[in-house]
């Protein structure tokens, strides 16, 4: 193989070195994997309901991240608000805080006894623990700062040029952010959708910890992957293939969405 | 006695027990590493304690849900002694264990060499309990649907207790570890849990959630050391001061050895 | 010969002294990071003013204080009879309620939208009036292309033609002509050069000759003010 040649080798094997790194447990995984009894272990119920429950979570933490994320995103690049920088800081604080920490708060917060949750149900009979709803906004909750992330810094690196020319042709604010902004913007909400998809879909600590954990109802992959190791390492195998597949389904016909493109 | 832990200390011991990194750090030459189930984790404690206090050597206590903690162990964690609430595990860990458990065969400078294996170390038994702000319950509430009822998961001891005790309950979550339950029910997140004995005489947020008495089928504790310096310690456990702590604690204790 | 759209045709009134009254009337301060812009300025229909100076003079900072996106820290901006800007929030109108068109120094042409609808993306235009000005302009085979498939003239063009297809009172034009191929300038300047049917127009240029051709006036800024302007 002739090493091109701007790239010196230091950097090439510093760099083979982190595939291998990022590698390596997915090809052990795949190695443990009972690829003879397989088809057996993914038609188990267990499974099958697991898989349910996190397209059914993930997908709709998507589209919430979506209708919540996007409008926030816009705020924090283009409008002065007063704290600007600190609202910037509250959202992203559920990617720094570790999951179940993050479970914890959303169960003093939204929980049946919780500030706002014990509310909830008094006035409206709703509770959120131990349901796929509750799931949902545990996944929401840890997904949407990812989406916020990369969607302002895309508009952040995009600038208001276009939309200020825009303006002066005549569009009102309104038809400036549907003509100008989100059709531009949509590569970026593409990348911030499949990065808080795939976040949603691989949470765990927030999930056991707000939602609970019931097959069928609140039971996503993760949860079933760490049931399933201490009891039936197979099925634990099983299910983190499954996981790895549904994201790679998702992620890999998409990618010319959200990877940078040559 | 220990009681009444705020609600937000149970948490954060649920947190410590899903990443089975929980330690209380003593000052001792060599430390001792001992694994416990997350339902001995008050008594574990006292009598970690006592021991450092008698023999001068530190403990550094792991606590955990018991199926967890054995594929720690299985997977070649550094124990040097395990507290199990499933006797069973213990089987499972047989390779770890330095040998056969003790014969006529054994002579003094092989004695420790040899594994220190305690089976029936204590008892528990479950109990279902309730928020103590809650209202009393009655037995047949266990299979009323609108109530949120939690328990622990399949492979867990307390589960498969609770299993074997109750048969199919419209069960809401099935938590990694009975810790787990507590810390629902400490919340009143939960309106009945079922729970160790020991949980509800130690914690004043949690009660029975209607009179019962010590029933079986119900948990039994087993003891094992995984290396040479675990065995005093693990002998240390049928001692009758350990039994004493056992029984403060609201465990029933092991028969004298 | 190009021709060049109908513009907004002055007001007749035939019981008024007919004296045309300015498009645009200036005379205020504005403030962006170290440049201070001080300006007293009339621009008459029809009329096309150059603005020459030095790089930093301010020469942008005033287009874009005419177009609205740079406000005046006091005076007043006049354009046709309503104040537009008097230094205040109240009386601050934005830039997508004045009738201006703005072609920038660099262009900025919508990448995403053909160039046939960058050309007519304003509210203000009509299909009539964007095909004539596709003609004027001799963009007629780019319509459906995008604007990175078009050469650096071929853009000009479009900025000018989407520009003057919002139909404004006021057009401001910053540096249309630096780097363009001499076919692009010509027509530009053709349709600039229809004194009966243009726009009271800003033009800011490096290029004197392109000033002396079309300009009915020229002002010379620097350091944010007109030369023969008493400082403050």
């Amino acid at each position: 193989m002739t090493r091109p040649p701007n790239a010196p080798r230091s950097v090439l094997v510093v760099a083979a070195l982190a595939v291998a790194f990022l590698t390596l447990p997915v090809l052990a995984l795949l190695q443990r994997a009972p690829w003879s009894g397989l088809a057996d272990l993914l038609r188990r119920r267990e499974v099958v309901e697991a898989l349910g429950v996190s397209l059914l979570v993930s997908l709709t933490a998507a589209g919430i991240v979506l209708v919540l994320g996007t409008p926030l995103a816009w705020v924090l690049a283009r409008v002065d608000v007063p704290f600007r920088r600190l609202v910037r800081t509250l959202v992203v604080l559920p990617m720094v805080l570790p999951p179940v920490v993050g479970g914890t708060a959303l169960l003093f917060a939204l929980g049946r006894r919780g500030l706002v949750g014990q509310w909830l149900e008094r006035w409206f009979d709703v509770t959120l623990p131990f349901t796929t709803a509750g799931a949902v906004v545990a996944a929401t909750f840890v997904a949407l700062p990812f989406y916020v992330i990369t969607v302002e810094g895309a508009l952040r690196t995009s600038g208001e040029d276009l939309e200020q020319v825009a303006s002066t042709l005549g569009a009102d604010p309104l038809t400036v952010l549907r003509r100008i902004t989100l059709p531009r913007l949509i590569p970026a909400m593409g990348a911030g959708l499949a990065l808080a998809w795939a976040r949603a879909l691989g949470e765990f600590g927030a999930t056991i910890t707000f939602a609970g954990n019931l097959p069928g109802r609140t039971r996503t992959l993760p949860l079933a992957t760490f049931q399933a190791l201490e009891s039936d390492p197979e099925a634990a195998v099983a299910l983190s293939l499954v996981l790895l597949a549904v994201s790679l389904a998702v992620l890999l016909p998409t990618r010319h969405r959200w990877l940078p493109t040559r | 006695m220990w009681t009444h832990p705020p609600s937000g200390a149970i948490l954060l011991a649920v947190v410590a027990s899903m990443v089975a990194a929980g330690c209380t750090e003593v000052p001792g030459d060599t430390a001792l590493t001992v694994f416990v189930a997350s339902s001995l984790t008050d008594v574990a404690a006292d009598l970690t304690d006592e021991w450092t206090s008698t023999s001068g050597v530190g403990v550094e206590l792991v606590v955990g849900g018991s199926n967890h903690l054995a594929a720690q162990v299985r997977d070649g964690a550094p124990a040097d002694a395990f507290l199990t609430a499933d006797a069973e595990l213990l089987d499972d860990l047989q390779h770890r264990l330095l040998a056969k458990p003790v014969t006529d065969q054994t002579t003094d400078w092989m004695a420790d060499r040899v594994p220190t294996i305690i089976h029936d170390l204590a008892i528990n038994h479950l109990v279902v309990a309730r928020p103590t702000a809650g209202p009393e319950r009655r037995p047949a509430d266990l299979r009323d649907p609108s109530l949120v009822l939690v328990a622990c998961a399949a492979g867990v001891p307390c589960g498969d207790a609770a299993a074997a005790r109750f048969g199919d309950l419209p069960i809401d979550s099935f938590e990694p570890s009975a810790r787990a339950v507590v810390a629902r029910l400490a919340l009143d997140e939960a309106d009945l849990g079922i729970v160790y004995a020991t949980d509800v005489a130690a914690h004043t947020g949690l009660a029975q959630a209607w009179p019962q008495k010590p029933t079986c089928p119900c948990i039994t504790y087993a003891a094992a050391s995984l290396s040479p310096s675990g065995n005093p310690f693990v002998a240390f456990l049928t001692s009758d001061r350990a039994r004493q702590i056992l029984t403060e604690h609201g465990f029933a204790a092991g028969p004298p050895r | 010969m190009s021709t060049m759209p109908p513009g907004p045709k002055p007001d007749p009134r035939p019981d008024r002294e007919s004296s045309p009254e300015p498009v645009l009337k200036l005379d205020g301060t504005a403030t962006v990071g170290d440049l201070v812009l001080r300006v007293a300025l009339e621009v008459m229909p029809g009329e096309l003013v150059a603005v020459v100076g030095p790089n930093g003079a301010g020469k942008t900072t005033l287009l874009r204080l005419l177009a609205g996106l740079v406000r005046l820290n006091d005076g007043r901006l006049d354009l046709g009879r309503r104040t537009v800007d008097d230094g205040s929030d109240r009386g601050f109108i934005p830039a997508h309620s004045r009738q201006i068109g703005w072609v920038p120094q660099d262009r900025l042409l919508f990448d995403h939208l053909t160039v046939a609808a960058n050309v007519g993306f304003s509210p203000r235009s009509t299909p009539d009036r964007v095909d004539s000005l596709l003609t004027a302009l001799h963009l007629q085979d780019l319509a459906g292309r995008r604007p990175n498939e078009c050469s650096g003239g071929q853009a000009q063009r479009v900025a000018v033609a989407r520009a003057l297809a919002a139909n404004p009172d006021l057009l401001l034009l910053d540096e249309p002509s630096t780097a363009l191929d001499a076919g692009s300038r010509r027509r530009i300047h053709a349709l600039l050069g229809d004194r009966d049917r243009r726009p009271a127009t800003l033009l800011v240029t490096h290029d004197p000759a392109e000033a002396a051709d079309l300009a009915d006036r020229v002002l010379d800024l620097t350091a944010g003010r007109i030369a023969g302007t008493p400082p403050l």
